[in-house]
């Protein structure tokens, strides 16, 4: 079988897709070290964790250095922070929130609620767990967590997305 | 000048004009009024509070599960600006036929909270114009959260 070949100048090279190219080492380290510095994100504040967001994307913690900045277009997110308690009715936004963004995703559930449900982890109206919906990447403990966690959950994020790809 | 607060004046003439309807009227301190209807007649008495005294205001909307008597109550909270003075005005249904005629004629701001007791209690308000669901799940089916005999996740879970 005759491989398919493109004219560069004089030279004859094999033609690669773009699938092709992205799994060379090379590259695929470049991908990552660019997705991880520009994890642009949806906040999704459904409960008092919300203030900490201030405090980490404000001038003392400065989110901005990781590259997360807070977008308000979530179609051009890749990364979602779901902060405090998801009832039921929010579950079905959520995932629509979640389904809108495009690929690839990453999933940072901030505080005890998202977790696990928190304090009302027995109404009956809470969702147990942000992970019964969608796929987290990175648990955030605290009542609220202090924006130091928040960092360090960014930085654990983007570790696991270099070494990734 | 009359020795008779606003509160006092309220209930005696509460008492004055709606003998047989008004079961209870007192003051319970300062600025606080509680009366107790009968809840065919509670229309009737919560508009005459609105148009006589200015209670203008419906600041809430609870219900009550008394499961060992098979009754509810409900229990409407409505202030007066002008006067800085807070009523509340009781009723009590039983168990078996939880209606009571709905005050969105009187006060329109009582639509939310009866559609949240509505959905809560599953006290039904006869008149209001769009008795649907709030604040739970639109395909939701699990009962009223709110009444006692609900059972949540641990309860069913230990048995």
């Amino acid at each position: 079988m005759r491989k398919a070949m493109i004219e560069v100048g004089r030279r004859k090279l094999p033609r690669f897709g773009i699938d092709r190219i992205r799994e060379w080492k090379f590259v695929r380290g470049l991908l990552g070290w660019g997705r991880a510095w520009s994890l642009w994100s949806v906040h999704l504040c459904t409960g008092c964790c919300s203030p900490e967001l201030m405090a980490m994307a404000c001038s003392r913690c400065d989110a901005e250095r990781f590259g997360t900045l807070p977008f308000p277009s979530l179609r051009e997110c890749d990364l979602l922070f779901v902060l405090g308690v998801v009832s039921e009715k929010m579950a079905k936004r959520l995932k629509l929130t979640y389904e809108q963004m495009p690929d690839p995703k990453y999933v940072i559930a901030l505080g005890d609620c998202a977790i696990s449900g928190g304090l009302w982890w027995d109404s009956y109206n809470v969702v147990q767990g942000v992970d019964k919906i969608i796929p987290v990447d990175v648990y955030v403990p605290g009542c609220p967590p202090r924006p130091e966690a928040w960092v360090h959950a960014v930085r654990m994020l983007q570790k696991k997305i270099m070494k990734e790809g | 000048m009359g020795l008779s607060t606003f509160e006092e004046e309220v209930v005696e003439t509460i008492k004055k004009i709606f003998p047989d309807y008004v079961l209870e009227a007192k003051i319970q301190r300062e600025k606080r009024i509680a009366i107790t209807v009968e809840r065919e007649h509670i229309v009737e008495v919560a508009r005459f509070l609105k148009e006589n005294f200015g209670f203008n205001h419906i600041a809430s909307v609870t219900g009550i599960d008394y499961l060992d008597k098979n009754e509810f109550k409900v229990v409407y909270h409505v202030w007066s600006i002008n006067k800085r003075s807070l009523a509340a005005l009781k009723t009590s249904i039983p168990g078996d036929n939880p209606h009571l005629p709905s005050l969105t004629p009187v006060w329109e701001g009582a639509i939310y909270h009866e559609r949240e007791t509505w959905e809560m209690f599953g006290i039904v308000f006869d008149g209001h114009p769009n008795l649907s669901r709030f604040l739970l799940p639109e395909d939701w089916d699990k009962g009223y959260p709110f009444r006692k005999e609900f059972k949540l996740r641990t309860t069913l879970e230990s048995r």
